[in-house]
């Protein structure tokens, strides 16, 4: 499987870590459900047929976070993009 | 491989010599000894002011996997918003003096002179050679002079770019790495006749 990255274009997947779901959101912490919310943030995954996004580190490469938006029969890559939206403008 | 360099430690640089079948070597490697290098980090959200800064002092960054020379300077994109410089006749101390001056106080500047070695990578079989182990495609369509690429070689992590049309490259790769890069790179270019330089007698 190969990863376009948006900085150093396609690479093979061994480049990158994976870390998984990228649709949670860390609950808050003074809800009064926290502990079960909690309890499902880190421990319950859905295991989704098709498009998942998730997040993969490019870690022999540009050294930053992707959401890979990946088919997961397939593998077809649908979408990947900084974890982390750059706030630099570059002319091109 | 074990044979071709059984006598060789595995801690050591691989010795300068001709390894494979005698002639003209398809490949050649030299170490490149007297640069100092440094990386360089943009702050956040100041890439494009960064840039703007090193266009006026004379060298044009891109915010991509590509190599940029002034004669000089090289900087090679190694990821958003940061470069790996280096410099010709110059000592650590004084590129990053020269580069702290064009940057500005915020930016991350490290001096990474003793940090890597360099190799340049040449000849007739040079891409026929880095096809055994870098999965980036180095056909000229692809991958040309002025193209940068950050990846993994036989497991160790290195930086490369295009320097020369010919085609030759630069790669960069830390330094206790380097014997193990070294025997992945004479083993592979064995079959073409590998000449290596600079990296002393062993």
């Amino acid at each position: 499987m190969r990863i376009p990255c948006p900085y150093c274009g396609s690479r093979d997947a061994h480049e990158f870590a994976y870390l998984g779901d990228a649709t949670l959101t860390r609950p808050d912490p003074a809800a009064p459900d926290a502990a079960e919310a909690f309890h499902a943030y880190t421990y319950l995954r859905e295991n989704p047929e098709g498009a998942h996004r998730e997040y993969w580190y490019h870690a022999n490469g540009c050294r930053r976070w992707l959401v890979v938006t990946r088919n997961t029969k397939t593998h077809e890559i649908l979408g990947v993009e900084f974890a982390r939206p750059s706030t630099d403008e570059v002319p091109a | 491989m074990s044979d071709l360099l059984a006598h060789v430690p595995h801690t050591r640089l691989v010795p300068e010599g001709h390894y494979g079948p005698a002639g003209t070597p398809g490949v050649s490697a030299r170490q490149v000894l007297g640069l100092a290098a440094a990386t360089l980090a943009a702050p956040r959200g100041k890439t494009a002011a960064l840039i703007a800064s090193f266009a006026d002092a004379g060298l044009p960054l891109v915010d991509a996997p590509k190599a940029m020379s002034n004669g000089v300077l090289t900087a090679v994109g190694t990821g958003p918003g940061r470069w790996l410089i280096t410099a010709e006749g110059m000592t650590g101390a004084a590129l990053l003096a020269h580069l702290r001056a064009i940057a500005g106080p915020d930016a991350a500047l490290t001096d990474q002179s003793d940090a890597n070695i360099i190799l340049e990578v040449s000849g007739a079989a040079a891409r026929a050679t880095l096809a055994k182990g870098i999965a980036v495609d180095l056909d000229p369509l692809a991958f040309a002079h002025g193209d940068a690429a950050t990846t993994v070689v036989s497991h160790i992590g290195v930086t490369f770019w295009q320097s020369e049309e010919a085609p030759a490259y630069r790669f960069v790769v830390a330094r206790s790495f380097a014997p193990a890069f070294l025997r992945w790179l004479t083993v592979s270019a064995a079959e073409f006749g590998f000449a290596l330089t600079g990296t002393g007698r062993g």
